[in-house]
This record gives C-alpha cells, sequence and structure tokens, in this order.
C-alpha cells in the first residue's frame, strides 16, 4: 500500500493494512497524528459548548424568517389552486364575446349617425340653413330638393325606410342589404316637401 | 365546473338569441313620430285657411318626366297660431309606395308650444316654444321686382332672384341659371305663388289655393282630448 492508496481508502484506526503503512511511511504516521489531535480537540470543544445558548432576539429573528417563508409557500400554493378555475373563466369569457361579436350583424357604414336619444326635439331646434354640404347636425340635403331657408318653418318626422333610401343619397348600402329598414329624420319644408335627412343610430 | 360554464353559456345564449334583430328585415317605410319645428315667424291678425298645392316636375335626360304633386291644408287664426296637415307622401323617392300617415303640426305661440299629432293612433308630440331668428343668410343673386297682380283675389308683390352659377365653377361647361320667383300677399303676409327653376333639379311650383280668410275654428288648434302624450 503507497501514499495514496492509504489516504484514499481512509482505513480505521488500527486496522491491519493501515497500521503497517504507518509503520513504514513517517510522514503519513505524522498526519495521522495530527488528525486524530484536531478531532480530540473538537470533541472537547462541543463538550464545553454545549450549554451555550443563542441569544433571545437572534432566535426570535430566525422564527420570523421561517413563518413568513412558510406563509409565502402557502400563498403559492392557494394561487396554484385557483389557477385551473381562472383559466377556465377566461375561456367562457372568451367564448361568450366571441358569440356576441357572431350573433350581431355587423353595422352598416353611414355616414351621420346621431343617436336615438338624441330625439327629433334636436333636430328641429337645429334647422340651420343646408347648402350643398351636410349640416353640422347630420342632415343631408335631398337632391332636387329646394335650399332649407331661415324664415321657414321646418319640421322633421322619424320613419323607418328601406336602405335603398340610402342609395337615393349616394350613400354605400350592401347589396344583400338594401331591403332591410334604417330609422332617419326626414326635415319636410313649409311646403311639405322633404328637404333633408338623416340617418339615425 | 366544466358543467357549470356549459349552463353559464347556453344561458347567454339563450339571452342573445331572444334578443330582437337591430335591423329587421324586409317591410316598407313606417312612420315612428314627427317633432314641430320652430315657426319662422308669428303672424297675428291675419287669419286664412287654404291648400297649399306644391307640384315638382323633374326631366330626365332620357326624355322621362318625374312629376309629383302634394297638397298641405293650413291654417292661421288671429293670435298667431297655425295648422299645419301634412301628408307624407311627399318623402318621395326617400319612400316610394308608402303608406304612411298624414301628420299635423300645430304651432301656438299663445300657450308656447309646438305639438305634432298623428292622427293614425292618437298621439301627440309637444315641444317647447322657441322663436327662432337670424337664421340663414342673404342669398347671393340678381333680385328684380315683378309688377304687381292679384293671385287668388289678394294684391300680390312679385319678386324674381336669378342665381348664376358660373362656367367652371362646379365643373359646368356653361354657366347654370336658377330662378326662383315669389309672389307675395303684404295682407296675408305669406307668398301665395312661389315657381323655382333650375336645370339641375327641373321645376317647382308651390301655390296657395281655396284661401278662406275668415277665422279658422278653434278646435283646429287644440289637442283633442282623446290624444295621448307619445313620449
Amino acid at each position: 500500500m503507497n501514499c495514496q492508496e492509504f489516504w484514499d481508502t481512509l482505513p480505521e484506526p488500527g486496522a491491519s493494512e493501515g497500521a503497517a503503512h504507518l509503520a513504514e511511511c513517517a510522514e503519513c504516521a505524522a498526519r495521522m497524528d495530527g488528525q486524530k489531535h484536531l478531532a480530540s480537540a473538537m470533541a472537547s470543544l462541543g463538550t464545553e459548548w454545549r450549554r451555550e445558548e443563542a441569544p433571545g432576539h437572534l432566535e426570535t429573528a430566525a422564527l420570523a424568517a421561517f413563518r413568513s417563508q412558510t406563509a409565502f409557500t402557502r400563498a403559492r400554493a392557494v394561487r396554484r389552486a385557483w389557477t385551473p378555475l381562472l383559466a377556465w373563466a377566461a375561456a367562457a369569457a372568451f367564448l361568450i364575446a366571441l358569440s356576441l361579436m357572431l350573433v350581431k350583424p355587423q353595422a352598416q357604414p353611414a355616414a351621420h349617425r346621431p343617436s336615438r336619444s338624441g330625439g327629433l326635439q334636436q333636430a328641429v331646434l337645429h334647422t340651420a340653413p343646408l347648402d350643398d354640404e351636410t349640416s353640422a347636425d347630420g342632415f343631408i340635403p335631398l337632391p332636387n330638393a329646394q335650399r332649407v331657408d331661415s324664415p321657414d318653418t321646418m319640421n322633421v318626422v322619424r320613419v323607418e325606410l328601406p336602405r335603398s333610401a340610402m342609395l337615393a343619397l349616394g350613400l354605400p348600402v350592401a347589396p344583400d342589404r338594401v331591403t332591410e329598414l334604417v330609422e332617419a329624420d326626414v326635415m319636410l319644408g313649409p311646403d311639405g316637401l322633404a328637404r333633408a335627412v338623416r340617418f339615425v343610430e | 365546473m366544466l358543467a357549470r360554464f356549459a349552463i353559464a353559456f347556453a344561458a347567454a345564449a339563450l339571452v342573445l338569441t331572444a334578443q330582437p334583430p337591430p335591423f329587421p328585415r324586409g317591410g316598407g317605410p313606417r312612420f315612428l313620430g314627427a317633432e314641430a319645428g320652430m315657426p319662422g315667424r308669428v303672424v297675428k291678425n291675419a287669419p286664412y285657411s287654404a291648400d297649399m298645392i306644391t307640384e315638382t316636375t323633374q326631366a330626365l335626360p332620357d326624355g322621362n318626366r318625374i312629376h309629383q304633386t302634394i297638397t298641405v291644408h293650413v291654417y292661421r287664426d288671429s293670435e298667431g297660431r297655425t295648422r299645419t296637415e301634412q301628408p307624407l307622401s311627399a318623402l318621395g323617392a326617400l319612400a316610394p309606395g308608402s303608406d304612411l300617415p298624414t301628420v299635423i303640426f300645430i304651432h301656438d305661440p299663445v300657450a308656447g308650444a309646438n305639438y305634432a299629432l298623428n292622427p293614425r293612433n292618437k298621439t301627440v308630440t309637444k315641444s317647447g316654444w322657441r322663436q327662432m331668428g337670424g337664421r340663414g343668410g342673404p342669398r347671393n343673386g340678381h333680385s328684380e321686382t315683378l309688377p304687381k297682380q292679384t293671385i287668388e283675389g289678394l294684391a300680390a308683390e312679385g319678386t324674381r332672384i336669378t342665381q348664376t352659377i358660373g362656367a367652371g365653377e362646379i365643373g359646368n361647361e356653361k354657366p347654370i341659371e336658377s330662378i326662383t320667383e315669389r309672389w307675395y300677399s303684404p295682407d296675408l303676409q305669406i307668398n301665395l305663388l312661389v315657381k323655382r327653376s333650375d336645370p339641375r333639379m327641373g321645376e317647382t311650383v308651390t301655390r296657395l289655393v281655396n284661401i278662406n280668410r275668415s277665422e279658422p275654428t278653434k278646435s283646429l288648434f287644440e289637442i283633442p282630448s282623446d290624444y295621448k302624450q307619445s313620449r
């Protein structure tokens, strides 16, 4: 047995093979003695410090750190438990939103869409003169209609018209929707003729 | 858990399908409501009733012609109240061949209110009174006074206004002239006859006939008791 083999096998003290090598090798014998002294010193030190205790504040701090670590772990566990539920809820919400989009038809683009809540009152109060362009309240002068003059009394009726009426004003209407109905405010002149129209949302 | 979501999803789908579609398909024009606008000017102590007839004639490039006539019954009492019985057949190209009702508009400066009546379902819409003023601007064009004449037994003052769109202004090769001729009665303070001609729009003639200068029946300017407020 050489020195390398001796330290690799760490023979138990008193073993015959190891004892033979220690008897032959003074260097290994000296190292082994040093180790035995160190082990003996550590054992006696442990015996002396057995009655020593850590300060109270250190124990409190250590316990607090332990509890916080435990609580964090518990919260993570709760979150982990809710994750599948939240995923299902999100999936259901997505499906409902998708069905809403599919059930409701796309709104037809219209040039002017005042709200229904605005009512006709709003319309009759703003019978501003109409020239060739659309007025601020969304009324479009009708082709071949007389201009709205200042001293004229203008009345407004709300009717439901086929979308094809929008074609007469040059507004785009999808061919498959011309028979659908759309609400419109029609401004009537004192002579009873329609002067302008606006489409209501 | 999955079953609960399936039930919730089915309930949502039922609610959605139970709602009417935003735009019903098919059907003809339908009357939904009316509101009387503000009168341009209140005229007192000049009562009358009459029929206002408007004829429009439009010549198409292929030689075809579109001719429409509408008659509106108009009334005014000495207090300046007015009543207009307006057939909605005048919506013309917007609602061809429709069966829309006649709507009655009453402007009452004494009560400070305007009303729109629908005799078909006996509903009335009331709106507040606001005297409109300063609307519109001066019209451009050449104005000339015409010799006075008598129309429907009333003296009438004539004015002709000629408006010209110069060549090239709207892409037109030649100037476009639109002519408006008004015959105004100083007694009734209304136009008895208005003629408009525009090569783009055709000709429109509005005239007052069957003029009766006696005081109209008071009840014409009142809301019948069996009418309900529509909103």
